[in-house]
């Protein structure tokens, strides 16, 4: 990607208080043009705050929502040229299937017949033209939540809003719709702004990933920045399983930095964008080694960062088998290790005295 | 679905037959009595006829008392249900303090002994100089029939989802349009029911009609005039027929709330 892809929706210090109080900080936050992004939090978190800012059902306290530059924040939900997708559906329970769909077309007066050959079409996108006469109480949950699907696309809005819209799908169904979700969005080529509170499904679907915590944003990158380098301790904490270490930064070499914990000192090559980067000699901070990046035994033998430890426990989840170890020096330092299953079961028994060890690009440092 | 003893399930059977004969036993015996005769301390079985009907219908004052209480409730339930479906709105969407107020006056004249919101209203109108006639009656079924309107619809909108609301606006409707295509078919049932119910009550109200009535009379005053007469075979007509007409009235009303509501 040589040129910056352009912004479509921006908040820009935008903070909503309800009730006196205030559930989102001044946050700013930029939607390019095309992506689809998620918006991740736990709940409380002002997620669902943030989509309702954008699509007009609340209006900000403080700030502005921008839509290609111009100011929208007083513009009326319904002249603004996006679509929700609500977490219930909200589907017109007396009006059949095709009557949801056509009804953003409708309200706009457009002719019967226009209409008509739009919502077939938009219907065979979401693979539901046979139901066209169905009410929504004769539709299961998925087939539910298409049609919502296809009511909002239907109007070519420039921006689809989902608020947690696979929430009441069983595990099979949201990750059918999960794929079907993502396919269509690089069908119709339209820009997604996707809430959920599930970190896995924000990984796998999103171009872009915002995490919330406490009504700020934790932080806005990849699916692989935030969850290889995670600016802080709440970000590394959220996307799966990781280890954190107690480090004090030592002395930095030409491509690495010296790390000095209580159970030595190590070395890891910081790249990107890393929270470490202002950080000064001796701050404290937090190194992160990813399960899958520790390997044990003898394969530790070559590698730069080891460590002298005990297994305290195996366990076997399928594809990867699961050991947690403490350090010898600190037995009360836990440090989990996954690795791929394989059929003879892994040769470590529950005692064993062994040695562990990371490369020095599989770390990264957070500072406290 | 709870199975129960043989025996209890005949005892159920005895006292529910019970209750019916109770409740419903007078009332064929007036039918009855609308088709025969009593004479001499015995039914006098030879004497079927539907004398009592054809009297009845040539019978200016009850026909005209027919039309007025059926003018009187049909306008009553057109602005009971106009003014609750406006105060539902207000006060579901409101959060004014209020509508607790608003809520409580117009929950008053129906709780209160209608004798007292007869007499009010009476006071009312003669301190106003206004003159007694239909239209005060008309006024005085309205305010109470009022509560009962407003609070079947009131209790359908706060059922209804504010989502359906927002997908509605968010889809680029108006206001109108969503209360047009989204609000107003959902509370189709509700404002249905509030209407017969409504007309139900106003049908037999009595004692506020008495009080602010003029000179016209609704169906039940004639009914308490003939009786004052004496007993005769056309109030079991009149008895009859008004059965005849609030069951069927029921059984669309019936129709009407079991409506499939997929919500």
């Amino acid at each position: 990607m040589t040129e910056q892809p352009k912004t479509l929706v921006e908040l820009s210090g935008v903070a909503k208080v309800y009730g006196g109080v205030e559930v989102l900080h001044a946050i700013d936050l930029a939607l390019r043009d095309g992506e689809f992004m998620t918006v991740l939090g736990p709940s409380g978190s002002g997620k669902t705050t943030v989509l309702r800012l954008i699509g007009g059902l609340v209006q900000p306290t403080r700030g502005k929502v921008l839509l290609d530059g111009r100011d929208i924040s007083a513009m009326p939900i319904n002249r603004r040229p996006f679509n929700t997708v609500f977490q219930d559906y909200a589907l017109f329970p007396h009006m059949t299937v095709e009557a949801n769909v056509g009804y953003g077309l409708k309200v706009r007066g457009e002719s019967r017949a226009r209409i008509r050959d739009r919502v077939i079409e938009t219907l065979r996108l979401v693979a539901l033209e046979e139901f066209a006469g169905r009410y929504p109480s004769q539709l299961s949950g998925g087939q539910q939540q298409r049609v919502a699907l296809a009511r909002a696309i239907i109007c070519e809005p420039r921006l689809i809003l989902l608020d947690e819209p696979l929430g009441a799908l069983d595990a099979e169904l949201r990750r059918q719709m999960q794929r079907f979700l993502k396919n269509l969005q690089r069908e119709i080529r339209t820009t997604f702004l996707f809430v959920t509170h599930d970190q896995e499904e924000a990984v796998t679907m999103a171009d872009r990933i915002c995490v919330m915590n406490h009504g700020r944003i934790e932080q806005i990158g990849s699916p692989e920045e935030v969850y290889y380098r995670p600016v802080n301790e709440y970000v590394a904490r959220f996307f799966g399983d990781n280890n954190l270490i107690d480090v004090a930064l030592g002395e930095a070499g030409e491509e690495d930095r010296e790390l000095v914990s209580d159970v030595g000192s190590f070395r890891c090559r910081l790249e990107g964008r890393s929270a470490v980067g202002a950080a000064t000699r001796d701050s404290p901070g937090k190194l992160l080694v990813r399960p899958e990046a520790v390997v044990i035994g003898e394969a530790a033998n070559g590698m730069r960062n080891r460590m002298k430890v005990r297994v305290e426990e195996t366990g076997f989840v399928g594809p990867v088998s699961q050991v947690t170890v403490s350090a010898a020096a600190k037995p009360e330092l836990r440090i989990m290790v996954k690795l791929p299953s394989r059929a003879g079961g892994i040769p470590l028994a529950v005692g064993d005295e062994t040695e562990i060890g990371w490369s020095d690009r599989e770390c990264h440092v957070v500072t406290a | 679905m709870i199975r129960l003893p043989a025996a209890a399930t005949a005892v159920l059977f005895l006292v529910a037959g019970f209750v019916l004969l109770v409740l419903y036993g007078p009332l064929f015996v007036a039918v009855f009595f609308s088709f025969f005769s009593f004479e001499n301390n015995a039914v006098q079985w030879d004497s079927f006829s539907l004398d009592a009907y054809w009297s009845l219908i040539h019978d200016e004052s009850i026909i005209d008392s027919v039309l007025n209480s059926l003018l009187v409730g049909g306008v009553a339930i057109v602005l009971a249900l106009v003014l609750g479906t406006t105060l539902a709105f207000y006060y579901n969407g409101s959060r004014s303090r209020f509508r607790e107020v608003l809520q409580l006056v117009i929950f008053l004249p129906f709780l209160m002994p209608p004798i007292i919101t007869g007499l009010s209203l009476l006071v009312f109108f003669r301190e106003v100089d206004f003159p007694r006639s239909l239209v005060t009656v008309i006024i005085g079924h309205t305010v109470f029939v009022l509560a009962l309107a407003y609070r079947i619809i009131l209790a359908r909108l706060q059922t209804l989802r504010t989502s359906l609301v927002e997908a509605s606006l968010d889809l680029g409707a108006s206001r109108w349009q969503t209360f047009r295509y989204v609000l107003a078919p959902s509370l189709m049932s509700a404002i249905g029911s509030a209407a017969i119910l409504a007309f139900a009550l106003s049908f037999d109200e009595t004692l506020i009609t008495l009080l602010v009535t003029g000179t016209e009379s609704t169906l039940p005053m004639r009914l308490w005039a003939m009786m004052r007469l004496g007993f005769t075979p056309d109030i079991n007509a009149l008895v009859t027929v008004i059965l005849v007409a609030t069951t069927v009235l029921s059984l669309v009303a019936i129709r009407f709330v079991k409506l499939p509501d997929q919500s």
